[in-house]
């Protein structure tokens, strides 16, 4: 460890040095803009009649060095859009300029457009990634947990709707496995209110999503991938609201605003508001009333979900400079969020609750600074810090017992508790610190730290538990850090790409044990820490410009979580020698584009993967019956291929189509007793086995020209059947997740030259009964409507 | 719209009732394809199989069996010509008869649980027509600041169910009385959180006792330390479930309710055999003094001419416990024994089982290989002999036929194969 950082300090040393060297050269950086202020990245800008030249960031930011004495002339271009010419004259003014390029006929958006897109680059750095590109969903009625969902080998779980928990998994590993970021940053801390299920799509421009080898710039323990939301990047002043409306009483706002002084003053503002009642019909064998005389059960009839609503809210600001020598941003924000939650039901519909709720709040100032221009432009510098505050409560008290018609049964619980008595307030305290060091030694070799630091302390409450361990009430601490350092070469003109990477992974733990003795309470702070590292490699080879080969491999860590640790001071005992979830993941991808022409293009790519997971934690029974404990136990190996093909027909039609096959298959040969395990080399219960989405797009009109335009879409997504529990036991009655076909069309007219833009959606156009979990229904047909507003 | 609504459910009540008839026979005699039933758990998921026979022969549950409705657990009783099946977590209770595939079909359901109020309710047969669903719960008392927990009332609802009909009678609810003996001089020391076990003996009904110690924190129920003296049951008349009363004993300490063996049985005679349970938190908490015992029960009270000291009529070197037993017949039985001296109580190979002699007091230790019996459920009677499975861990697993007429510890026989490895079976029905 130690002889890496000194590695690091002499080769940042030994390049300072170069770079005073040549400190005579001038410097021009500024921003490449499309006509709407989007960032346009990998614009080419070059010194004219010279061989200097540059491409500008994924932010369209660029920099360039210039041996001109007294003026430079630039060209500035970007494919689909007409170049232009710049001539600079004072070197002393030309920092932050900004370049805006209009665009030529026929060409919509950056997919269609045949050069690369940001989307695109992301994809052939040689991690197996996807990246979505946002900006043609945003005047849809779609939520993130759906734009993931149609990316292959991406599993979203919901457990019902708008706002009820959802489990998301890539390549098979699920749950903590998978880490998600917003620009970078982490989202572990954000709270359930600030998070994937609830920031509206139009505050999103793409969504990158990394799969099982994960470069270091996202810090943290993603053992299983990682999902990156890049938030919009405007460099012009705007104002956006949307609005939807929909089935089961949806009312869904969002509003982002951005705006920049002359003297670099920068305040940036986006907010949301989500309600649903979720009152949609589940029917079936699971929904059930009974005869309150003879106690008499009739299953199969249709209820309304009665006691399922939901609402999140949030406003994040931020305000500072921007475009200052000293900083290419620095913010102040705050970030405020909060959500209320009723609780339909537990685990299965079976058992309707009609009080039960959970809410949480979260208060987060942070500060925000980029620096791109250190050392002679050579370094860049991104450090953020927060504080979170978490609130989290759920109260659970009622006595009354209800049935699927909403009504409450004669019959009382003596004791409160739908389905857990409880009024637990739990508090959380996190300080997250992260720092990313970019390093450029020339244009084909980079070196990158990332730092990502968290001190957690809970405490938690509960006036109605009194089982609950004094120790549990005391405040306990938890931290951990992740570390990375990667090495990025370009060989061969650019054809090869290597990034080495090396992670280091720490936590340590305060648990705080209770042990009674002759009815005496004695405490004890027993410590628990566990260090592991992490290697990986990625390559990518583009041999012809259509095709690119990559192979990327990781050995990943996911460090026990908080609760995992600590337990949760009833049922669930701290476990002080937790290690981290350990697994070798491997990638062989292939992205073919089969045909460059102008009016029809091809896209395929190709992902074959292994998962060698060790030390899987697993929630087990304790020393005693009662009691749980985790531990590091289960082995499982994944093997699947996962696949897109992407068609396109001038701007006027896209079709996608994807599909991805998991093999996931339980390595474990004794159970945690000592028992001839009976699922070894079975396929893991619970776990989706084949996915399928298609989608086809229509446009009508160009958006660009300010006419009237209009698009349809139309998505279908298919999983399919599989069992709750083993594969290999029982024959009858099986508890079995059916195969799900969801149909959902949309369509959209943009008015010209009004900024405003209309979308309808009907999601699950035929009604079609959906489970991701076992008895657990997913919303029916839904309509939904959006108004897209950009005041300015 | 209520009254609508309740005549609509009353007609799907008929036809679901009727379509569920095999044939307009008053006393349906199904064919039954199958003699015995074994219960099988495997990561959390229960599947009952049929077993042609229990002595010979081999039952897998690999792609065989029905899965059984279980949120949590499932509990299963078996009676007269069906199984029951309880869901412990929504508290549906159903009627299960063996198919001629090798598992068995829903007959019937009812909320045993929306019965007493709970979704987790607990379960016995009482006698071959009756099971009875009960739940205990505590609810604590504070001063008059509303500060502490001064007491606590633990209330008794319990219902009982008439088999096959599968019809419910009403609730009967009852403040279970604090004996001085269970407080021990304590505001809130020990006090009665289960019961479990009930036995019908001519005009009593009988429930044995679990009980929660308030002042340790650290352990969770129902694994807190045993009461460490004495023995209580409730006792009511039946079928009025009337005149409810605590008896107590001091021949011992511990609970009386049973784990998920049975703590009572009827004998011939009509007289209640109860065995105490003294497993405890994380050690086996034998205080001096403090034994295994058999107790007898006769019109509502605890007999105090019998005891019988299994552990020291045992005389084994190490400490023994208990926490149920099954009844053969002719005043023997078979009791699970736990051996302190082979570690854990539970997750681990120290349990083996002794053969006693409730009218005689003998008992001997079986040769058979050490297993996990802490939470095992249910063995059976059959021609004469007595079957349990034992599935030590890391080891094979069988069904054992046991003799009664044999004096030695060997009087027993591998029978029925079973998966072994994980695949936990919990009982044979």
């Amino acid at each position: 460890m130690e002889k890496i950082i000194i590695i690091v300090i002499a080769l940042c040393l030994c390049f300072v040095g170069k770079s005073v060297a040549q400190s005579n050269q001038k410097t021009i950086s500024g921003t490449v803009l499309d006509s709407n202020g989007n960032a346009l990245p990998f614009s080419n800008i070059s010194e004219k009649n010279t061989s200097n030249g540059t491409t500008s960031n994924e932010q369209g930011e660029f920099m360039l060095k210039t041996n001109s004495p007294n003026k430079a002339v630039l060209l500035i271009s970007y494919l689909g859009y007409t170049t232009k010419e710049v001539t600079i004259e004072d070197f002393s003014n030309a920092r932050n300029l900004v370049f805006q390029l209009k665009p030529k006929e026929h060409h919509l958006n950056e997919v269609l457009v045949g050069g690369k897109s940001v989307a695109t680059k992301i994809e052939q750095q040689g991690f197996v990634a996807t990246s979505i590109p946002i900006k043609e969903l945003q005047s849809q009625s779609v939520e993130l947990n759906q734009v993931l969902n149609q990316s292959a080998g991406i599993v979203v779980r919901e457990q019902g709707g708008l706002g009820s928990r959802v489990n998301y998994s890539i390549n098979g590993l699920e749950g903590s496995a998978v880490r998600f970021f917003l620009d970078g940053i982490p989202l572990d801390y954000f709270g359930s209110s600030y998070s994937v299920s609830t920031i509206p799509v139009s505050q999103i421009n793409r969504i990158d999503i990394f799969k099982g080898v994960v470069p270091v710039e996202l810090g943290s323990d993603a053992l299983g991938g990682a999902i990156n939301l890049v938030t919009k990047k405007n460099l012009k002043n705007t104002l956006e609201i949307d609005y939807t409306y929909g089935s089961f009483n949806t009312h869904k706002v969002s509003a982002s605003g951005y705006g920049r002084a002359n003297n670099g003053l920068t305040a940036k503002v986006s907010a949301f508001y989500n309600y649903s009642d979720n009152n949609y019909k589940v029917w079936g064998s699971d929904i059930s009333v009974t005869n309150p005389e003879t106690f008499e059960v009739m299953r199969g009839i249709t209820a309304e979900r009665f006691h399922d609503a939901y609402q999140s809210k949030a406003i994040k600001t931020d305000f500072g400079v921007t475009n200052k020598t000293w900083a290419d941003h620095f913010f102040v924000g705050l970030l405020t969020s909060s959500m209320d939650k009723e609780i339909q039901h537990g685990a299965t519909m079976i058992v309707p609750f009609g009080e039960a709720t959970y809410s949480q709040n979260l208060l987060m100032p942070y500060l925000d600074y980029s620096n791109r221009q250190l050392l002679k432009q050579k370094l860049k510098v991104k450090l953020f810090t927060s504080y979170s505050g978490l609130n989290r409560a759920r109260v659970d008290t009622s006595k009354n017992i209800y049935n699927w018609l909403g009504e409450i049964e004669p019959v009382q619980r003596v004791l409160g508790g739908e389905q857990k008595r409880t009024l637990n307030k739990l508090k959380e305290e996190v300080w997250m610190n992260r720092v990313n060091l970019n390093y450029t030694f020339s244009s084909m070799h980079k070196l990158v730290v990332n730092h990502v630091y968290t001190d957690l302390t809970r405490t938690d409450s509960d006036p109605l538990v009194t089982q609950k361990t004094e120790g549990y009430y005391a405040p306990q601490f938890f931290n951990k850090s992740v570390l990375g350092v990667s090495w990025e070469n370009l060989w061969f003109q650019h054809k090869l790409q290597t990034t080495l990477f090396y992670k280091r992974y720490n936590y340590s733990a305060a648990i705080k044990l209770a042990e009674t003795v002759a009815g005496e309470t004695n405490y004890e702070t027993v410590s628990a820490k566990e260090k592991s590292n992490g290697l990986g490699f990625a390559i990518s080879y583009t041999p012809a410009k259509k095709i690119t080969l990559s192979f990327s491999v990781e050995q990943a860590s996911r460090l026990p979580e908080a609760n995992e640790i600590l337990g949760d001071g009833l049922n669930v005992l701290a476990n002080p020698n937790l290690k981290a979830e350990s697994s070798l993941n491997t990638n062989l991808g292939i992205d073919v584009s089969l045909s460059e022409q102008r009016n029809s293009r091809v896209r395929i790519n190709g992902n074959v993967f292994f998962r060698d997971v060790k030390q899987k934690m697993k929630l087990v029974t304790a020393s005693d019956p009662a009691l749980l404990q985790v531990v590091n136990f289960d082995k499982v190996q994944m093997s699947g291929i996962d696949g897109r093909i992407q068609y396109y027909y001038k701007e006027f039609l896209s079709i996608f189509q994807s599909l991805a096959f998991l093999h996931p298959v339980i390595k474990t040969d004794s159970d945690e007793f000592g028992n001839n395990n009976g699922l070894d080399n079975t396929r893991m219960p619970n776990t989706p086995f084949f996915q399928a989405n298609s989608e086809a797009r229509l446009n009508f009109g160009n958006l660009l020209q300010n006419k009237p335009a209009v698009f349809v879409y139309w998505r279908y997504g298919h999983v399919g059947s599989f069992y709750r529990h083993s594969e290999k036991y029982g024959s009858e009655n099986k508890d079995h997740i059916p195969a799900q076909n969801i149909h959902s069309v949309g369509t959209g007219y943009t008015f010209p030259k009004t900024n405003l833009t209309a979308s309808g959606a009907i999601n699950n156009l035929f009604n079609a009964q959906a489970f991701d979990n076992y008895a657990v229904q997913k919303p029916g047909r839904a309509f939904y409507l959006k108004l897209t507003y950009k005041i300015f | 719209m209520k009254t609508h609504y309740s005549g609509l459910l009353a007609l799907a009540l008929v036809i679901l009732f009727s379509s569920c008839s095999k044939n307009d026979d008053p006393t349906p005699t199904p064919e039954k394809t199958s003699n015995y039933s074994v219960l099988g758990v495997i990561d959390n998921a229960y599947y009952l199989a049929q077993a042609e026979s229990l002595s010979e022969g081999t039952l897998s549950f690999v792609n065989n069996g029905t899965q059984l409705d279980a949120d949590q657990a499932a509990r299963i009783i078996s009676a007269g010509d069906y199984l029951y099946s309880l869901d412990y977590g929504t508290g549906l209770l159903t009627q299960l008869e063996a198919n001629s595939s090798g598992g068995y079909d829903a007959v019937n359901e009812i909320n045993a649980g929306l019965s007493v109020g709970t979704n987790r309710p607990r379960y016995k047969l009482a006698d071959e027509n009756t099971i009875m669903v009960y739940n205990v719960v505590v609810e604590p008392v504070y001063n008059e600041t509303n500060t502490d927990i001064v007491d606590n009332v633990c209330t008794l609802r319990l219902t009982s169910v008439s088999i096959p009909s599968l019809t419910i009678s009403s609730l009967t609810e009852f403040v279970i009385p604090q004996t001085e003996n269970a407080k021990q001089g304590a505001t809130i020391g020990y006090h009665p959180m289960r019961v479990d076990g009930p036995v019908i003996a001519g005009n009593k009904v009988y429930f044995g006792l679990m009980h929660l110690d308030m002042s340790d924190p650290t352990t969770p129920p129902p694994f807190r330390k045993p009461k460490q003296t004495g023995l209580e049951t409730l006792v009511f008349d039946y079928p009025s479930f009337e005149n409810g009363t605590i008896i107590e004993s001091d021949a011992a300490a511990g609970h009386t309710g049973g784990y998920r063996a049975p703590s009572m049985h009827v004998d011939e005679k009509g007289d209640v055999y109860q065995v105490n349970w003294f497993i405890s938190g994380n050690s086996f908490d034998l205080s001096s003094g403090d034994k295994t015992v058999i107790t007898r029960l006769k019109n509502g009270t605890y007999d105090a001419s019998y005891l019988f000291n299994i552990s020291e009529t045992l005389g084994l070197d190490t400490n023994i416990g208990a926490n149920g037993w099954f009844y053969v017949g002719n005043g023997i039985g078979y009791m699970p024994i736990y051996l302190e001296d082979e570690g854990a109580y539970s997750g681990a190979n120290t349990w083996t089982v002794a053969k006693i002699d409730i009218y005689n007091k003998t008992a001997v230790k079986l040769d058979l290989p050490l297993s996990g019996l802490f939470s095992y459920e249910n063995g059976i009677v059959a021609d004469g002999k007595f079957y349990m499975a034992i599935s030590p861990i890391g080891g094979e697993s069988y069904v054992y036929e046991f003799a009664p007429e044999s004096a030695g510890a060997t009087g027993f026989t591998r029978g029925l194969k079973l998966d072994g490895g994980n695949v936990i079976v919990e009982g044979v029905y």
